[in-house]
């Protein structure tokens, strides 16, 4: 468990629409060490309707601010939505136990839409270590393909697919591919990481997969965020979001 | 104007150094918030569920936000009492942290067997026992619903153990003054109540109930009004202190319920959106005693002044 938790009330800088329903909020929060794929937990408004936080993952770590993208799905997002610069939300973070990377390995990411975001920092620290990220990109519509421009923008290898134009889905890309001897990581709807895992069984590369799930305090304490493992239940927010798929019980 | 007095007495020996306690399963064993606070500052800590044995709880999903709410089906996963006492409790003692057990059983004889293994145990300052959780199949909530039941087990509970028991009672207990007096003449030393309400929630494009179990237990501000209602009645007719619980957000909730009638508090939803959230509680309980010209906390207890007919 990370000891570099805090909380505090943080300073909006910027909140932007990418496209619509999409946006990239920067914070003024300075947390000493995230890991890729960590998140935090954002408490939008201080009445009690939303009540609890919401988890994000955490996009990038720039001077001065934290980056997160987040598509509005509810009330919580979108009052984020309507932040504007100066105003204030107060984070919990960061949390989770983020992805593993030892250079040894040679890692494959797989992303589903929104599920691009723990990949920019999994990209960068890659570049640190001497590697070139590798990117499967799966959206819905073309509009979306701009996720990734920031990852193309750092000089990864990114192979995109759009369902809408090309009829395909990104774990059909994962399917066709040789990707023996990778370490692939993924992220994205629930039914995507299950196609991923059962890929990379069949193929015999290991993989891990970041989970989404409901969740009301993100540091263990209400154990409302339980995952189905081999052995027993595991909390999303503390033993994950990231997850071995050797360790998983898939509910199909 | 004279040092502020917080001290809640329980019992003779039993003294909070402020009346605001953290609900069982809102707050971990305690550990997990180390890094944002002195937790010796807490009133007491009541600790997740403890069971004979390890738990694991219901299947996902298991919590769905309400408005101004958080129904929860947890089902009391906890690691069991023994792994508790030989891995948490040493840290909660060396941090001189106020500990509160609450435990539960399935059948009477689990709930006298873990009072037992607790019972003088250092570091342990009182026993909460659940007679209320409404999320498990057996036990629980059963034993909160009918007097002769809860008398049983809290008399099983008396039987093996000389710490403080503190009763917590259900919004759902058909008879509140019979459940007090079956607890009291069982030998409980103090009541807790609310614990969460029976509630649930439809997705309408499954038709399906959202938490795994169907039903679920309601907690945070959406209940206070509930819950304060019932700590009054259970005040007037109780002998022993009463503990109020109930979607306490912030100092001026926890005065509501001291003014009903509650000798302390418990704070819960609110630690899980707020992880400081108890010492703002208590900040706010002082301040008002600034304000107010009140040097002794207990003074306010019970002090509601009613309409006169």
């Amino acid at each position: 468990m990370s000891t570099m938790r805090t909380t505090e009330s943080v300073e909006v800088l910027s909140n932007i629409a990418l496209f619509p329903g999409h946006h990239r909020i920067t914070l003024g929060w300075d947390p000493l060490t995230v890991k890729p794929g960590q998140f935090v937990m954002l408490r939008i408004s201080p009445t009690f309707d939303p009540l609890l936080r919401r988890p994000f993952g955490i996009y990038n770590i720039k001077e001065g601010g934290v980056e997160i993208l987040y598509r509005v799905v509810g009330k919580g997002t979108s009052l984020l939505s309507q932040l504007k610069r100066g105003d204030r939300v107060d984070v919990l973070g960061p949390l989770g136990n983020g992805f593993e990377l030892t250079e040894d390995k040679d890692y494959l990411m797989v992303a589903g839409g929104m599920g691009i975001v723990p990949f920019y920092m999994v990209a960068k620290e890659l570049l640190r270590m001497g590697k070139t990220p590798r990117l499967f990109f799966g959206v819905r519509k073309e509009e979306e393909l701009i996720l990734a421009d920031d990852l193309k923008g750092l000089g990864a290898e990114a192979e995109f697919t759009v369902q809408e134009r090309d009829g395909k889905v990104v774990t059909e890309l994962l399917e066709s591919k040789d990707i023996a001897g990778k370490h692939v990581l993924a992220c994205g709807p629930e039914g995507m990481l299950e196609k991923v895992a059962s890929i990379c069984e069949a193929k015999g590369v290991e993989s891990f997969v970041s989970l989404e799930t409901s969740m009301a305090c993100g540091m263990g304490v209400c154990m409302g965020c339980s995952v189905e493992t081999k052995e027993g239940y595991r909390l999303a927010c503390v033993d994950g979001p990231v997850f071995n798929v050797k360790e998983l019980k898939w509910k199909s | 104007m004279e040092e502020l007095n917080t001290k809640v007495h329980i019992t003779p020996e039993f003294v909070l150094k402020n009346p605001v306690m953290v609900a069982s399963g809102t707050f971990g064993y305690g550990l997990e918030f180390t890094e944002f606070m002195n937790i010796s500052q807490i009133g007491a800590i009541v600790v997740k569920g403890l069971s004979l044995k390890p738990r694991a709880g219901n299947p996902p999903p298991r919590i769905i936000e309400t408005p101004a709410g958080l129904i929860n089906a947890i089902g009391l996963q906890n690691i069991g009492v023994e792994h508790f006492v030989n891995d948490k409790l040493p840290e909660l003692r060396r941090l001189g942290a106020t500990v509160v057990a609450n435990i539960f059983g399935e059948r009477v004889d689990e709930y006298r067997e873990v009072a037992r293994i607790l019972d003088g145990v250092e570091g342990i300052s009182a026993i909460e026992v659940n007679i209320s959780c409404p999320n498990v199949k057996r036990g629980g909530l059963k034993f909160g619903q009918d007097p002769a039941s809860a008398r049983e087990v809290v008399a099983s509970v008396r039987e093996a153990t000389g710490l403080p028991i503190i009763t917590k009672l259900s919004p759902d207990a058909p008879d509140l003054k019979a459940m007090i007096e079956a607890v009291e003449e069982a030998g409980t030393d103090a009541i807790s109540l609310v614990n969460t309400i029976p509630a649930m929630a439809i997705d309408v494009e499954k038709r399906r109930p959202v938490l795994s179990t169907v039903t679920g237990g309601l907690s945070g501000p959406a209940i206070k009004p509930i819950a304060l209602r019932l700590v009054w009645q259970a005040a007037s007719v109780a002998k022993v202190p009463v503990i109020g619980i109930g979607g306490i957000m912030n100092g001026r909730d926890a005065l509501e319920f001291i003014i009903a009638g509650a000798r302390a508090v418990q704070v819960g939803t609110l630690n899980l959106v707020e992880p400081r959230g108890a010492m703002k509680v208590i900040k706010e309980i002082e301040a008002y005693m600034r304000q107010h010209r009140i040097e002794n906390i207990e003074a306010l207890t019970g002090s509601l002044v009613l309409p006169e007919r």
